[in-house]
């Protein structure tokens, strides 16, 4: 069941991109819980640039593992299932979406270090809630704009047209999207991921990072995307298109009521972790561009 | 895998259904376990479940001592398991895996390192939101291949189950002991209430015991001074005197004994307290069948403390020997200043050595650790409160000393006071 503005957003979009068959075929069996570590990494491994790449990320600091991880099949019993599939999800997103639109690189830079604020921000939250899954919460961060992205890609006037305005009026990149496209950014993530076939929790956060008390069963995490998503804007960490503050949903505030200790404590923690991570990743592509063009490094 | 794409989605769908069907299972594990059952008991019913999810060599629990931040090995199912898990164990330790594995909450497999060849461990980490449990090791010979998603969710929700229904059982456990000393502490408060009254009762009963015995002493006298007296009744006389005398004696002492304990220091001769107390016991006829030993040195210094309160430790310690020795014995007391000993380094002046040594029945070894509990009591048949040694223990550690007990099976016990000389 589609509803009716979402089908407008299909319509106008006819050139979604498209995930590798790889990461299609391991997202499937992912699915499966029959599936043995052999036939998970059957598939990886049968794709080298994707094979170097997973090891390089399991063996990066962002997991802290103490020793070295040299097979595909060790990374997956070691982080399971799910954390493989997230980390090749986005590694081949950040893939289909870097250097292919020259004419906003800058925007886009931004627009990565905004999304990979906001993952670094979830981490971190997640991180002081005790969750179980901070690693997913992670990637949520990375893809929860995804559909700016896509907008930027396929409707590059219009979203043009949408970031002056934000500029011009006193209005939010999403109240901008509304007036000019006649959808935003999250409804377009929604029909991106849906199409991708990311798990459901990835595609209700990225539909409901707005309002997440929509998302469900989910609503928790996406409140949390939510609240890293205000914190990076409130650090200045990268843009989301406007420079302006999303409206702080009540509901999702209220689930944690963070003491102003833990706020600072939270930002500072963000702030911190951020300019890490960015400086090894700068050095990181320069080192080695042909394997990696993700933003994970620690 | 070479399937169409219809029959495969059609397989991952019956898969997925047996999946949910298993972890409809999982979540009715809570049910199995009764809050009130004890760590040993939680874990049968997990390591039972853990067999059944997947074909273990064997698993075990560690938990985190509380206290130390240590894990250590509770239950290796087979028990042949343990020394080798605690090798394994401790070399994952080493390394740094158990700190990754717990930090991460989630399930891993790793290459074992002592438990070799070709054995897989599971790390299941027993976390919870307040809690870091502790670990359950599965030791498998499964190839790490052939382990699929669906094991490592299984494993994963058990453990988390598991450590649920542990925290719920340590919390309850805790809320246990914690109304247990509660309820120990407002029984002693009651008890010593009971005492106290019963000492404002008995002082205000001595006096008036007293006043009468003055004037039956009086008429006594008057009577032995009469003339025309025949042996007879001077012999009745003279034995009325006597037991009017011992009768003040005794009233006179408890009395002393029963003013409420006051918390005022001051400077005291133990040769006099233990005098006291000998001389009371002396009145009691259901202690004439013991032979007092007494050994007070008579170089004692002055302590620094209560007295009544040292007396009374001394009651209850005579008590106790009379009743260790229904058939009669010897009660020694013995008192010795020692100048050069210290209890804790802090009395350069010297400590004070009482021991008080029965020849009765002794005290069980298994008994040993808990004579100084409170309401701990052996005199079953003769209403004793459990309370006395307990009491004697606290105003011991109040004046800042020590008491030690040495006892033998029918052969007889010993306690050792010492107490620090201090200037007052």
């Amino acid at each position: 069941m589609v509803p009716q503005h979402l089908k407008q957003v299909i319509q106008r979009i006819h050139d979604l991109p498209t995930l590798p068959r790889t990461i299609l075929k391991i997202t499937e069996l992912v699915n499966n819980p029959k599936t043995s570590a052999k036939d998970l990494a059957k598939v990886i491994t049968d794709d080298q640039v994707l094979t170097a790449r997973l090891l390089k990320l399991v063996n990066s600091s962002f997991y802290g593992f103490p020793q070295k991880i040299s097979t595909v099949t060790g990374a997956i019993v070691l982080l399971g299932f799910d954390a493989i599939r997230n980390l090749l999800l986005t590694t081949s997103v950040f893939d289909l979406f870097s250097n292919k639109h020259k004419a906003n690189k800058d925007l886009q830079e931004k627009f990565w270090d905004h999304s990979l604020g906001c993952a670094i921000g979830a981490k971190a939250i997640g991180s002081f809630l005790k969750s179980e899954q901070v690693e997913e919460l992670f990637v949520a961060g990375l893809l929860h704009d995804i559909g700016k992205i896509v907008e930027m890609m396929i409707l590059p006037q219009e979203f043009e047209l949408a970031v002056q305005k934000t500029r011009d009026t006193p209005i939010t990149i999403y109240q901008a999207e509304e007036e000019v496209l006649g959808f935003t950014h999250t409804e377009v993530g929604r029909v991106l991921a849906e199409k991708w076939n990311l798990p459901s929790k990835l595609t209700k956060i990225i539909a409901h990072h707005h309002h997440p008390a929509k998302a469900g069963r989910f609503a928790e995490e996406a409140a949390v995307i939510h609240v890293a998503d205000i914190f990076c804007r409130a650090l200045g960490l990268g843009s989301g298109g406007d420079e302006r503050m999303p409206p702080l949903e009540p509901d999702a505030w209220s689930r944690f009521t963070f003491s102003s200790a833990v706020i600072d404590h939270l930002l500072q923690e963000i702030d911190r972790t951020f300019y890490d991570i960015s400086s090894v990743l700068v050095a990181t592509k320069a080192e080695d561009k042909s394997v990696s063009s993700m933003p994970i490094h620690g | 895998m070479g399937k169409g794409p219809v029959s495969s989605v059609e397989i991952g769908y019956k898969a997925i259904l047996e999946f949910v069907d298993r972890m409809e299972e999982i979540t009715q594990l809570q049910d199995r376990v009764d809050i009130t059952s004890n760590i040993s008991q939680i874990w049968k019913v997990f390591s039972a479940e853990i067999q059944n999810a997947i074909r273990v060599d064997g698993c075990a629990l560690f938990l985190v001592e509380e206290g130390l931040q240590e894990f250590s090995l509770r239950h290796a199912d087979p028990m042949a398991l343990g020394e080798g898990i605690r090798n394994e164990v401790d070399l994952q330790i080493a390394c740094g895996m158990f700190a990754w594995v717990i930090k991460r909450r989630k399930p891993a497999l790793v290459p074992a390192l002592f438990l070799k060849p070709n054995k897989t461990l599971v790390m299941l980490p027993l976390v919870t939101v307040r809690h870091i449990l502790g670990m359950v090791i599965v030791v498998t010979s499964i190839d790490e291949s052939l382990i699929t998603h669906e094991n490592i969710k299984v494993l994963g929700m058990l453990a988390k189950q598991c450590a649920l229904v542990m925290e719920n059982y340590l919390l309850y456990d805790r809320l246990r002991k914690e109304h247990e000393r509660l309820l120990r502490a407002q029984h002693q408060i009651l008890q010593a209430e009971k005492l106290a009254s019963i000492g404002r009762l008995t002082a205000g009963a001595s006096h008036e015991i007293l006043n009468p015995l003055n004037v039956l002493s009086g008429y006594v006298q008057l009577l032995q001074i009469q003339p025309n007296l025949d042996d007879k009744s001077k012999q009745y006389l003279n034995t009325i005197q006597e037991q009017v005398e011992r009768i003040a004696g005794i009233v006179n002492s408890l009395y002393r004994f029963s003013r409420p304990i006051e918390t005022r220091k001051e400077t005291f001769s133990l040769l006099e307290v233990i005098d006291r107390v000998v001389q009371l016991f002396g009145h009691e006829r259901r202690n004439d069948h013991l032979v007092w030993d007494l050994k007070i040195a008579n170089d004692l210094p002055m302590l620094h403390g209560n007295p009544d309160a040292i007396a009374q430790v001394l009651v209850i310690l005579f008590s106790n020997a009379r009743d260790a020795m229904p058939d009669g014995g010897t009660l020694t007391v013995e008192a010795t200043f020692l100048p050069e000993a210290a209890i804790s380094g802090l009395e350069p002046r010297g400590v004070v050595r009482i021991r008080v040594a029965d020849t009765g029945i002794g005290i069980r070894e298994e008994d040993l650790g808990r004579i100084f509990d409170p309401f701990f009591t052996t005199k079953q048949n003769q209403n004793g409160t459990g309370l006395g040694l307990s009491l004697a223990y606290g105003i011991i550690e109040e004046h800042e000393g020590t008491i030690t007990v040495e006892s033998r099976l029918n052969q007889g016990t010993v306690f050792t006071i010492l107490l620090p000389v201090r200037t007052g």
